[in-house]
Parts: C-alpha cells; structure tokens; sequence
C-alpha cells in the first residue's frame, strides 16, 4: 500500500510533468515579424485582439480587431482563413485558439510573445549602440517594417536597454523597453501570448 | 450595505478564512514553536522546510493548472517588483531576526494566540518595528526605492516557458524532500 505522502509526491511529480508537456501544445505560434510581413505583403489574414475593449484602444497590433469567446463563436469567416490571435491570458488564447479548431478553422495561431513582442520587433525595434553587422542588417529590415505600421525604430539603444526575448541570445533578463514601450506593456501580462 | 461594498468585504472574508486556516495549518505542523523553527537553522529538524515547501509547491501547481483551466488569471496577479539592494538588506534583517527571536511574523502569530509568551514578545517587537519604519520611512524613501530591477518571475529569469519551471520546482521538491526524510531518519537512529 502506498504512503500518502508517497502519493503527495507523484502527484506533485504528475501535475509539474504535465505543466511541461503543456507547454509543448496548445496553439500554433506566429512570429510578430511573420505577421506584419504578412499583412505588408497584403496576404489576408485575420487578427483577434481577445484583450479588454480598453487595452485594446490603447494599442493594438495594426489590423487587429477586438473580440470575445462569445464573438468567436459566432464567427462566420471561411474556413481556411489564416487567422491570428493575441490577448493578455494564455488561458483564453488557448480557449479561442481550441474554439475555432473545433470550429473548423484550419489555421489558427497565436503571437509567440503576444502584444509585447509586437512592439519591441515591429512597433519599436531597437538598435544596440554596439550592434554587430548582422544586427544592421537585421535592424534595417524591421525598420522598414516599423515604418511602415507607422512605428518607431530606436538607433544606437545601449544593449542593456533593448527589448529581449526568444529572438536574442540574452533573452529578456535585464532588457528594458523605452518608457513609451514600457507603458503599453505594464498593461500587458508579460507572460501571457 | 452598498453594491460597491460588497466585493471588498467578501474579499476581506476570503482572505480571513485564508489566514485562519494557514495559522491553524502553522500551529498544527507545530510552528508555533522557537524551539523547532530555530532547529532548521542547525539542520536539526527540517519540518519548517518541509512545510513551506509544501505549501510553495501545493499554490504553485494548483496557481498553474487553474490558470490553465481559464478558472485564475494569473495575469491579474500582482507580483511585487524586486528592488535588489533594500531587499537583500530587507532579507538580512528578517533572517537576524528570525534566528535572534526564533520565530517569523506568521509563527509569532501563532504562538502569541497560543499564548506562548515568547510569541507575544515577537509580536510586540514587530508592531514596535512596523511604527518605528513607518515613522522614519521620509529617510529610508531613497534605500526602499533603490536598484529597481523590475517584475521578475523565475520563467522570465531563466528564459524557460512557465511550465517548464513548474516541472523542475516540482521534481527540486521532491528530490529535497526525499532527502531531508533521510537526512531526519539519520539523525533519529
């Protein structure tokens, strides 16, 4: 017979093994640079905001457009759209993104690191004051993305200032965005999608 | 009673019957006393770690999966910001007084309302320590508020999806449990 505290301890074990495996499904990702490229070239895709009406009308991700589950639900796109989603709770993107799955809708994604990443790639790159060749390069291209959503990109941002994420070799650890930046995003749950 | 009231004092209610059951849980697990609360320190008895290790893992899991299930948002959290300097110090200071007392704010609430005497002490000493910072806080604004670093979480820290982290707490728990079990059957046989 197992002890109880044997039992306590597989379940911790179960619980934090599945929280893992968690991570590994749910809903497709879409890159913010992958996105804006998209909406450039003027490919049609559908982008849901499923954050509070008033997040929303602060700052959005440009051809974004407000909804609930409820809206979801009621959705009448075709079925193959290409269909985006972003919000400030991992829990109802995976609760849209499975909803239209079940739906039908065949291509559905969620922002990797949701609004956040939208503006500290395409809203407001930045440029590292010591920046390494490829950097420039990779910098000019998001400038001319950040232009034309009306952005602003940031030139010769000491490294420590830049926005970090899954798309620099530091991660965010000691990344700051700019006060701008910063404002929007003290609204945004930083670890949501 | 106003609509708007109603919230706040349900809220307060909540966070009552929290309280009460964690002081009762403390007092049941035995942390009302200095005697053992001190011996974590020797590595004499490891109860308190065990405890609140527990109780780390038990919200942590339970925090996660309910934010899974769209039950919590765990966006609506506050996590408080880190402020490196005045919390080390901070830190410094409540191990100290920890270690001088033998008793932490929760357990000296404990053992004040069991009547311990040494509960009551602490206790005094801690509303005595909350007016004194509270009156002296116009010079202490410039350390409080010193070396921000931010809203830190333990994902963001270690660039590792939340759930992972939740995994490798949940396996470091078990592992130290394991352990310090073995550790405390040494130390009795």
């Amino acid at each position: 017979m197992i002890g109880l505290r044997r039992m306590l301890g597989l379940a911790a074990m179960v619980l934090g093994g599945a929280a893992a495996a968690s991570e590994m499904t749910g809903p497709d990702w879409t890159t913010a640079v992958a996105l804006a490229e998209r909406i450039q070239a003027g490919q049609p895709t559908q982008v849901f905001d499923l954050r509070s009406r008033a997040a929303f009308q602060r700052f959005h991700v440009a051809s974004a457009v407000p909804a609930t589950l409820a809206d979801l639900l009621d959705l009448s796109s075709p079925r193959s759209a290409s269909i985006v989603l972003y919000g400030d709770s991992r829990a109802r993107v995976t609760q849209a993104w499975a909803l239209l799955r079940i739906r039908g809708y065949r291509h559905v994604a969620s922002l990797r690191q949701g609004l956040y990443e939208w503006i500290a790639r395409v809203y407001e790159p930045a440029l590292p004051v010591d920046a390494t060749s490829a950097e420039r390069a990779e910098f000019d291209r998001l400038a001319a993305l950040s232009r034309y959503f009306g952005g602003q990109p940031r030139l010769d941002v000491p490294r420590a200032a830049v926005p970090g994420g899954y798309w620099t070799a530091g991660g965010g650890l000691g990344s700051r965005p700019s006060v701008e930046t910063a404002l929007l995003v003290a609204a945004i749950r930083r670890r949501g999608c | 009673m106003s609509g708007a009231a109603t919230p706040a004092v349900a809220t307060l209610a909540i966070a009552f019957a929290i309280g009460g059951a964690f002081g009762w849980l403390l007092e049941r697990a035995g942390l009302g006393s200095a005697r053992l609360l001190v011996g974590q320190f020797y590595f004499a008895n490891l109860t308190v770690f065990k405890v609140l290790f527990s109780a780390l893992v038990t919200a942590m899991l339970g925090a996660f999966w309910l934010d899974r299930a769209g039950l919590l948002d765990l966006g609506g959290v506050y996590v408080p910001e880190t402020f490196a300097a005045p919390q080390a110090l901070g830190g410094l200071l409540f191990g100290g007084g920890l270690l001088l007392a033998g008793l932490c704010p929760g357990t000296a609430c404990v053992a004040a309302a069991t009547g311990r005497s040494d509960g009551l002490a602490v206790m005094a000493g801690l509303v005595l320590g909350i007016l004194a910072f509270n009156l002296a806080f116009d010079w202490l604004d410039q350390v409080y508020a010193s070396t921000p670093l931010g809203t830190l979480t333990l994902p963001d820290l270690l660039h590792l999806p939340a759930g992972v982290v939740v995994a490798l707490v949940a396996v470091m728990a078990v592992v130290m449990f394991v352990a310090a079990g073995r550790a405390m059957g040494r130390r009795r046989a």
